[in-house]
């Protein structure tokens, strides 16, 4: 599979502060890419380096294969960029909005403008000024994708949106994603794990890991074991166990290279023989948390 | 694109700034309007006020427009919708310069044609002028204020850099007083700081439109006022120790000499006030200029030496006169700190006196008689005889004053003055007045092609409807200068009450 966007050891610096540190980004063509990260992890750095609106202090980047500093002018007739805090103009009405971007599209598809609008119930004689959080996004958004753009790059788009609005977004945006690419950056995880094909995970301006969402979610388990006599949790456990820990009887840890065979060899070979054992699947919010609360990647899998 | 991106886009900033496009209209309509009744009549107190609100406002709603339309896509920042958006810089920064060109340039070249046909000119003759009065303004405000637009992110942003380059602008003006008051000549580098404005603004335009660097393009600038800086003190420093005036070459034949008038000059009784600076006039006169020469003084240069080896140098006094065979003599005044009065007071000093001239030769004599209103006066443009004290004669020019010096005579036994004005005509000789050429066909920064000067009679003259007007045009003939000595100077005898310009009275030898 072709890429999208492929960067190489990008790194933006402000001064002293690095927000992006040798990322290695590879988004497949036609995926939904969702970046995650806690806030400050370098999202909107790494959206705004691809979208030349920053310069990257060093490495490279390439957007539909084109090095992302050439990105500008014609080549934005076929990218989609809606951000959370993107400045519109907010004296235009929203049909004065669409009429205007109209021209600047070869591709602009004015049914799938009227659908849009329609869907996203827009309100064309509102100034956008004058439009909730939600509605201005949408708006954004619908003048993303009147014109079949092959990427679609949101920069936390869902942030402070009430659900119904959140779900009309992701509609609106699903519906178009067949024929596109779509980067979304986002800490929203819950609404990013319904809809993402792949997931890269940032981390102060690192990429902890990158891949298939189905891939990600298949090998990280939540494993609960019974003890037949309490004892202390051992020294060393597998690197592969995260957040161990122990009451009683009980023993809970996050396995990270869920294999159920060699997992549960592992499990006898430190613990002997349990009387239970449950593996249970994680949502990415736990997977998210546990990497987190453990400041680390999974060992295998992903790019470190 | 089907219709092109820059008339897309300027559709939209007219649509959106259509109050600030307004604005500015009105404001040149009010200039104009002001700009015609100043014509007419010496403007009086109030309606001086309404020139100045006038004046004022007109520049600041260009900044308006322009700073409005710039910000319309603002550069500085990350965050603007247009960023991400298929614009083509080149094609966003020739809609912000076409803006420039429709809503300021053209109802200015439209204003300046309106102003020449009020003044009575037709503006055809001088299309090429009033373009090129728009270049000028386009070199200065409308560049810098795109430069200052473009590397700002909002309109107050905007005010504040405005603001800076105004503090800065006094500042120069300041370190150009400091370097004449330290001796250090003050050089004409208009060009090359017009210059060093168009490429600096130029840069940061580009910079900015081409990679939004908005850090290099503020940079740009920034080095750009240094430089300016850096020009007007490389200049002073050059022309430092150069003789502004220089006495002619050995050999060369003049015609103008110049020695002390042995007048005797009555000094004020009282001594001097300590904390303020002391006044003295030379009285001075010409001698050796031709019957049909004139000589227009440039500057006079006084330097005292004291005995002991002390020297005071007044350096270059510029002086509005000029000088005929017969009306040769004058005064010029200088003014020193009272300590240094107070070290030469005592002692008869050495003096040397230096007078820069320019020599005319009157030329091209033509009489016209004065009109009742306007009246044509070829060479010169339309004047009038000012209605309140009939001694002055207020002239317009298209785009230009007359390259060259211009002298009006009135023969007072010819004059159609009747009464009261007639008995006023009490001097002998012709009175004369004249102006200085502007020494240049292209016209100078400004908004109005229409220059306006007056020929102000300082003896009685009275000129009515039907009074014949002789104009002459003299032609330059050579730049000299005469020095002479004065050996012993009792400089408390030239001591004056206070400085005050002495002009040679306008009467000059009665011609037939």
């Amino acid at each position: 599979m072709s890429s999208a966007i492929r960067t190489e050891s990008l790194t933006k610096r402000f001064r002293r502060l690095t927000a992006l540190s040798g990322l290695d980004l590879d988004v497949p063509e036609n995926t939904i890419y969702a970046l995650v990260g806690p806030n400050g992890a370098g999202k909107t750095t790494a959206i705004k380096v691809l979208m030349n609106i920053l310069r990257p202090t060093g490495g490279r980047a390439q957007v539909l294969g084109m090095d992302s500093q050439e990105i500008a002018g014609k080549t934005l007739a076929v990218i989609g960029y809606v951000s959370e805090n993107q400045e519109l103009p907010g004296w235009m009405r929203v049909g004065a909005f669409l009429d205007y971007l109209r021209p600047f599209y070869p591709a602009w598809d004015r049914d799938l403008e009227n659908e849009l609008v329609k869907q996203f119930d827009l309100p064309l004689d509102r100034k956008l000024r004058h439009l909730s959080r939600g509605m201005r996004i949408k708006a954004a958004l619908a003048g993303s994708l009147a014109y079949h753009p092959r990427l679609i790059v949101l920069d936390e788009p869902f942030g402070g949106l009430d659900p119904l609005v959140r779900d009309e977004l992701i509609e609106g945006m699903l519906e178009r994603a067949a024929e596109a690419t779509v980067l979304i950056s986002s800490h929203d995880l819950a609404e990013i794990e319904s809809f993402a094909s792949h997931v890269g995970y940032l981390d102060q301006g690192r990429l902890k890991f990158s891949e298939e969402m189905t891939a990600l979610a298949g090998r990280f388990r939540e494993v609960e074991l019974t003890l037949a006599t309490p004892g202390a949790l051992p020294e060393k456990l597998p690197a592969n166990w995260m957040q161990a820990s122990a009451a009683a009887a009980t023993v809970q840890f996050v396995e990270s290279r869920f294999d159920q065979e060699r997992t549960s060899a592992e499990i006898r070979q430190v613990f002997g023989e349990p009387s239970n054992i449950a593996f249970n699947p994680m949502s990415l919010r736990s997977i998210f948390l546990a990497m987190a609360r453990t400041g680390r990647g999974p060992e295998r899998g992903g790019q470190e | 694109m089907k219709m092109s991106q820059i008339f897309h886009i300027f559709r939209k900033d007219v649509r959106h700034h259509w109050i600030e496009i307004l604005v500015c209209q009105a404001a040149l309509v009010a200039f104009c309007w002001n700009e015609v009744r100043g014509w007419r009549e010496r403007i009086d107190f109030r309606l001086d006020i309404l020139s100045t609100v006038v004046g004022v406002l007109l520049p600041f709603t260009w900044g308006f427009l322009v700073f409005r339309a710039v910000h319309s896509e603002t550069l500085v920042g990350d965050r603007q919708f247009w960023i991400t958006r298929p614009y083509e810089w080149k094609k966003l920064l020739a809609e912000k310069i076409l803006i420039v060109l429709v809503f300021l340039n053209l109802p200015l070249l439209i204003a300046g044609a309106a102003l020449l046909i009020k003044a009575g000119f037709s503006p055809w003759p001088h299309v090429l002028g009033l373009l090129w009065m728009q270049l000028l303004l386009i070199q200065l405000p409308f560049l810098p204020l795109m430069a200052l637009a473009a590397v700002t992110r909002n309109l107050a942003q905007g005010l504040l850099a405005l603001l800076a380059v105004v503090l800065y602008m006094i500042g120069m003006a300041a370190l150009d007083g400091a370097l004449t008051y330290l001796g250090f000549p003050s050089g004409d580098a208009d060009v090359l700081q017009g210059l060093a404005i168009v490429i600096v603004c130029v840069v940061a335009i580009g910079l900015q439109y081409a990679q939004r660097q908005t850090g290099r393009s503020r940079a740009w600038l920034a080095a750009g006022a240094v430089a300016a800086v850096l020009v007007m003190l490389g200049n002073a420093y050059y022309l430092h120790g150069k003789d502004k005036y220089p006495l002619p070459a050995i050999g060369q034949l003049t015609s103008f000499h110049a020695d002390l008038d042995p007048v005797h000059l009555s000094a004020p009784k009282e001594p001097p006030e300590k904390d303020e600076d002391v006044n003295f006039a030379i009285p001075l006169r010409a001698w050796g200029l031709t019957p049909d020469s004139l000589g227009r003084v440039r500057g006079v240069r006084i330097t005292l030496k004291t005995p002991d080896g002390f020297r005071w140098d007044s350096d270059w006094q510029g002086y509005y006169s000029l000088l005929s065979p017969k009306e040769n003599h004058w005064r010029q005044d200088f003014s020193m700190k009272y300590k240094i009065y107070e070290r030469l007071k005592s002692a008869p000093v050495k003096a040397r006196v230096s007078v820069a001239v320019e020599v005319f030769r009157e030329h091209d004599l033509e009489v016209i008689t004065a009109g009742n209103g306007e009246f044509d006066v070829p060479g010169v443009g339309r004047c009038r005889v000012r209605d309140k004290d009939a001694s002055t004669l207020r002239c317009h020019s298209p785009l230009v004053k007359p390259p060259t010096m211009v002298v009006v005579r009135v023969d007072p036994a010819a004059s159609t003055c009747t009464g009261q004005d007639k008995d006023q005509q009490t001097r002998e000789g012709v009175p004369y007045a004249w102006e200085d050429g502007s020494n240049s066909n292209l016209p100078d920064y400004g908004i109005s092609p229409v220059e306006s000067f007056q020929f102000y009679f300082f003896s009685a003259a009275r000129i009515c409807p039907g009074t014949p007007l002789s104009f002459s045009f003299p032609k330059f003939t050579e730049n000299t200068r005469a020095d002479f000595d004065i050996a012993t100077l009792n400089l408390d005898e030239y001591r004056t009450s206070s400085a005050y310009g002495s002009f040679v009275i306008g009467v000059g030898p009665r011609r037939r």
